[in-house]
């Protein structure tokens, strides 16, 4: 009788003492916008020691500081604000509900494996949110819930079809042997997943009666992540988790870390009715969240810190939070590498001998070059003539000076090239003559760059002059 | 030098213009907080890598084509256009960072994973587009800016992706944003080369003389011929050649050879398959002679 007074006592004493003053919270810091239009956006709590909203404030009741990692603090110009953003816009809540063998239990535990479901505190905490979903009208609000154990379970993905959540709580059943553990920080994780792809503001809530106890080589969770890693999730997406420990077994000081990692806040419930108000109560002061944007500082810094004064006219009340500012142009470096500027340099190097590359014939003595045959391009290389050399013979034969092999319409001798007064010239060997530029001679005085065809071949003469220098016009 | 090499080159002159941009984004990105809004900071980072970029690429078509003539006004150019583009492609980027930030990417995981990217790559893209149509707009070409287009946008995308993702993988390493750029530039150069070789239905291919081998795509509605820096495909070196001897006229599907310069010389000099011309319409396989020039027309 003793011990119960005096837990009941403490238990008063330190929710009391939690929710004593006037208190604001940064309950959330959106930095999507940054790279859009520089604007941190943050939602901002404010309750009285009651834990009741306070409403109607206006902008000149805050003001806001950031620090950027490294750097000193510096005042930001509120650019907008807004009070009860959330009622219009919607919210989505996500009830994270522990569905261990100890919520099986009665209210202050000293019951287990009654067979009366009444008295099981899985039940009241089913009672209590179905009685909170009446209390949602707005269809811009979205819904969810998940329950776990040893995994998650029962989950409804966040809806306004309220007819399908009391659907998933009805199908709440106890765990079997073996699943009755409690994954709490896995499975918050999971809930980040579940809910992180909807838009708009997002809460998940979190009731538990124990503490976080893992199942030994769980197969469902191969990769743990554990609290931090939990925290470090639903921060980066912006959700704010809201604990409320179930019992004196809640792990308090678990709980009290999420939340406040988070941008939540931490509550305790020993019975139903606790439970009823507390739901009710974290979506009114999440409805009635203060939206205020600033404009975010030009240092380049990996994490800023934001700092919310809130001042009533007498006294001041502030919170603090960070956030990453995103690096996505890069972390410049600690100081200019001057030596990088010497690319340009060498760029325009290598621009200059790019343009040496001229391609150009030399001058060289006259060539026949097989250009193509049967249609692409030829591999022969090209045969130089001799100087001195009387006659050249073109065809198929093997005792041809050139001879072409793969053209099926090539004859044993198609034509013959002579030196005559001192100019190549071609000679047919066939009665129908030979092709040169496309026109059909019996015998032609080869200029240079001449395109003989024979068969399917064609054949350019080079009498190998290169370039010729031209007089510059003055 | 064979038509494919032309590809390897543009890719080589991308990869120079990154070289050229680097230091000067690193330069800027030091002096990230002295600037009054992110706005301007990541437009002066655009117009910077447009302005240098842009240079690059406008005097590499004349380096690359051996036309001197063109190297200096296509680099003026190509800075005027590359600033635009810088301006351009930063706008786009931050609209569709607006646009997908806002309606397709709740969480915010994955609009730093997919949405980011994707946004930069359009800015790029679209940067990429002003850059690949230098060449066109210096030579008033309507079907080398549509080369450009398609050759800019598409290098722009995908070397616009990569950089995006190497920048938000390690934001501390700036070698990776220098693999970024090269790596961008090379897209936008490669892909341009491809677009052109693929949207160039004909070639003049030089049988003789000093550039032998050499093959000119007919890729614009009037290539010129000439001994000039200013004709579309230079004879400098041949003998009897005018400075703007000849013209290549595409029409819808069909190319006419026209004689421009016609005085006695000019014409004597100037034949279609041997025979003296001063119009015709061409085949694939006509053998034009320019002067000491011979030149093969092929249909791609």
């Amino acid at each position: 009788m003793n011990r119960k007074f005096s837990s009941a006592v403490l238990i008063i004493f330190l929710s009391a003492f939690f929710v004593y003053a006037d208190s604001v919270t940064i309950s959330e810091i959106d930095n999507s916008s940054l790279l859009v239009n520089q604007k941190i956006k943050t939602s901002i709590n404010v309750t009285d020691n009651n834990g009741k909203p306070i409403l109607e404030l206006t902008r000149d009741n805050f003001r806001i500081f950031e620090t950027p990692e490294g750097c000193v603090e510096e005042e930001k110009e509120i650019i907008d604000f807004e009070a009860g953003k959330n009622m219009n816009s919607g919210i989505n809540l996500l009830f994270l509900v522990d569905n261990s063998g100890s919520m099986y239990a009665n209210d202050d535990g000293s019951i287990e494996d009654s067979p009366d479901e009444s008295i099981w505190r899985i039940t009241h905490a089913k009672n209590a949110l179905l009685s909170l979903i009446k209390e949602i009208k707005n269809p811009k609000d979205r819904t969810g819930v998940v329950t776990f154990n040893y995994k998650t379970g029962n989950i409804e993905e966040p809806t306004n079809k309220l007819i399908n959540i009391e659907k998933a709580l009805n199908e709440i059943s106890k765990p079997e042997k073996g699943e009755g553990y409690t994954e709490l920080y896995e499975c918050l994780y999971e809930s980040v997943d579940i809910i992180k792809n909807y838009g708009g503001r997002k809460i998940i809530v979190l009731l538990s009666d124990g503490e976080n106890f893992p199942l030994e080589n769980n197969s469902v969770f191969t990769e743990r992540v554990g609290i931090d890693g939990a925290i470090e999730s639903a921060r980066k997406e912006g959700i704010s988790v809201f604990t409320i420990g179930f019992g004196r077994e809640a792990d308090a000081e678990s709980l009290r870390k999420i939340s406040a990692g988070t941008g939540g806040l931490f509550f305790w419930a020993s019975n139903q009715n606790d439970l009823e108000k507390l739901y009710s109560l974290i979506r009114e002061q999440v409805l009635n969240e203060y939206y205020i944007s600033y404009r975010a500082g030009m240092e380049a810094a990996d994490k800023k810190q934001v700092r919310v004064l809130y001042d009533t006219g007498g006294s001041t009340f502030e919170s603090r939070s960070f956030y990453y500012s995103d690096t996505m142009f890069g972390l410049p470096q600690d100081k200019i590498n001057y030596l990088f500027f010497i690319l340009i340099p060498i760029a325009l190097l290598l621009l200059w001998l790019l343009s040496l590359l001229k391609f150009e014939k030399k001058k060289s003595g006259p060539s026949l070059d097989v250009l193509t045959m049967n249609g692409k391009k030829a591999k022969m290389p090209a045969m130089t003539i001799v100087e001195g050399r009387d006659e050249i013979k073109i065809g198929s034969a093997k005792n041809s000076d050139m001879t072409i092999v793969g053209d099926a319409k090539i004859s044993g001798h198609e034509a013959s090239i002579k030196k005559k007064n001192g100019r190549y010239t071609i000679m047919s060997d066939s009665p129908t003559g030979v092709i040169v530029n496309n026109r059909r001679v019996k015998s032609k005085g080869l200029r240079s760059g001449d395109l003989i065809t024979i068969g399917n071949t064609t054949i350019v003469f080079d009498s190998g002059e290169a370039a010729v220098k031209t007089e510059k016009k003055k | 030098m064979p038509l494919s090499v032309r590809i390897i080159l543009f890719g080589f002159i991308g990869i120079i213009a990154g070289l050229i941009a680097w230091p000067f984004t690193e330069f800027i990105l030091f002096y990230q907080a002295s600037f009054p809004s992110l706005l301007l900071f990541s437009m002066v980072l655009g117009v910077i890598i447009g302005f240098l970029m842009g240079g690059c690429f406008g005097l590499g078509e004349g380096i690359i084509s051996h036309a001197y003539g063109r190297i200096i006004p296509g680099m003026i150019m190509g800075m005027v256009i590359g600033t635009v583009g810088g301006l351009i492609g930063f706008v786009i980027g931050q609209a569709a960072l607006l646009l997908l930030g806002t309606t397709f990417f709740n969480s915010v995981g994955s609009f730093r994973r997919f949405g980011f990217p994707l946004s930069k790559a359009l800015g790029w893209g679209a940067f990429g587009i002003c850059i690949g149509s230098i060449e066109g707009i210096r030579s008033k070409s309507v079907n080398k800016i549509l080369i450009g287009i398609a050759g800019g946008l598409t290098g722009g995308i995908i070397g616009g992706l990569v950089f995006e993702y190497l920048r938000v993988s390690n934001p501390e390493n700036p070698y990776l944003r220098l693999a970024g750029l090269l790596i961008l530039g090379l897209l936008i150069g490669i892909c341009y080369g491809i677009f052109e070789n693929r949207m160039s239905n004909a070639s003049l291919y030089l049988l003789n003389g000093r550039f032998k081998g050499k093959e000119f795509l007919l890729n614009k509605r009037r290539t010129s011929i000439g001994k000039s820096e200013q004709a579309e495909i230079p004879l400098e070196g041949y003998r009897r050649v005018a400075d703007l001897h000849a013209e290549i006229i595409k029409e819808k599907k069909d190319y006419m050879f026209m004689l421009t310069e016609k005085n006695e010389v000019t014409q004597m000099v100037t034949c279609i398959n041997d025979g003296q011309t001063d119009k015709k319409k061409l085949s694939d396989g006509d053998i034009i002679r320019v002067g000491s020039a011979q030149l093969q027309f092929r249909t791609r």
